[in-house]
């Protein structure tokens, strides 16, 4: 069955060329630019794994998790990000999770696959 | 050398501190410029990963998008040039007389020429300069107009609907040019740091145009300022150089 993946990235080229390229893998995928409304629009069970941008307008990729752990406990989620510092600012966020899992951009379609295709197979 | 440094560092706690705070700065700079550069990088990368499939049809679209991403590149890199140059005072300023009239009449066409841009809707924002005669300055043309062209961008940027007004006027020995919007305006907290390096309110900018803008000015000798226009509508940019 067909993998569906969230990507929410405030970056239009971003979710644009992605989308493109994991469809091109077999994936089913939903973007979004504005993670308001990502997570207005989210219904837990949808999405296999979420991959969220961490620097965004309105909501940090951070702030998105909190939220979205809220509505859906166990849903898989992978940042995806070009900053260099998310791991310890993810620890000053969430002290007592243990870190997911972080792609770092720029990634190729392939790597990126490979990324999230790990993801999913973990228990 | 190094071992007096070092040697004055340990007995003053001032020192250590300040290099500190540098180190610090520094580091925040690096981030942040390869953040900048990493997006259109991850951009240009997958889009021609995608144009490798030669049945896609939608190349056109994807050779578009990896030329909007150069140009946001090649943007960045120039102005990362531009702050380097700055904070090691190593600007040079090649002065030319010329009619800065005519220098923002030829700015103001080229941004209405413009059939597409990134970052905001052409065409839906009128532009508004009518000049008077001619106003000669000795100052650098090039970066003049990259200082025009930043606070005019900007301008449209942050207006959704109304104009943008320009206005160049002589006073005395100085001339000052303003540009105002009829935008959301500058909330009052955030003024004074609308010119220092990295800021930004907008999702596609670096944060350096102002910045950048505000040394061109001041290594012309003069001064630049942000306020909420008192209409209540919009802001103003103003810029004041000395005409010699």
């Amino acid at each position: 069955m067909m993998k569906r993946i969230l990507v929410v990235d405030d970056e239009p080229d971003i979710t644009s060329s992605l989308k493109n390229g994991l469809q091109q893998k077999g994936f089913d995928v939903d973007t979004y630019n504005d993670p308001l409304k990502a997570l207005e629009g989210f219904k837990p069970e949808t999405y296999d794994l979420l991959l969220i941008d961490i620097r965004m307008p309105k909501m940090n990729g951070f702030e998105f998790y909190r939220e979205i752990k809220k509505k859906s406990e166990n849903v898989k989620i992978c940042f995806f990000t070009a900053f260099e510092v998310y791991y310890e600012e993810f620890r000053k966020v969430f002290p007592n999770l243990e870190v997911k899992c972080f792609i770092r951009k720029p990634i190729t379609i392939n790597d990126l696959v490979a990324h999230i295709n790990m993801e999913l197979s973990k228990n | 050398m190094e071992v007096r440094y070092e040697t004055e560092n340990m007995f003053n706690p001032g020192l250590i501190n300040k290099q500190v705070e540098l180190d610090n700065k520094i580091q925040e700079f690096i981030n942040i410029a390869s953040h900048e550069m990493k997006t259109p990088i991850q951009a240009i990368l997958t889009y021609s990963e995608l144009l490798q499939n030669n049945s896609d049809k939608s190349k056109p679209a994807y050779i578009k998008a990896i030329l909007r991403n150069s140009l946001r590149l090649q943007k960045l890199s120039d102005n990362l040039l531009d702050i380097t140059r700055i904070d090691s005072q190593i600007m040079g300023l090649k002065k030319e007389r010329f009619d800065l009239n005519a220098l923002i009449s030829w700015v103001v066409e080229d941004f209405r020429s413009q059939t597409e841009n990134l970052e905001y809707e052409i065409g839906k924002i009128g532009i508004e300069f009518k000049p008077v005669g001619q106003i000669f300055v000795n100052a650098d043309k090039c970066r003049l107009e990259q200082v025009i062209s930043n606070l005019l961008g900007n301008a449209l940027k942050f207006t959704q609907e109304g104009k943008v007004s320009i206005l160049a006027e002589k006073k005395e020995d100085n001339v000052i040019v303003t540009i105002s919007d009829t935008g959301r305006g500058i909330k009052p907290e955030i003024i004074h740091r609308l010119f220092t390096k990295f800021f930004t309110l907008s999702n596609s900018g670096t944060g350096l145009g102002l910045y950048i803008s505000k040394s061109i000015i001041g290594a012309h000798g003069g001064n630049m300022s942000a306020r909420n226009n008192v209409s209540g509508l919009g802001a103003s940019f103003t810029f004041e150089i000395p005409i010699h």
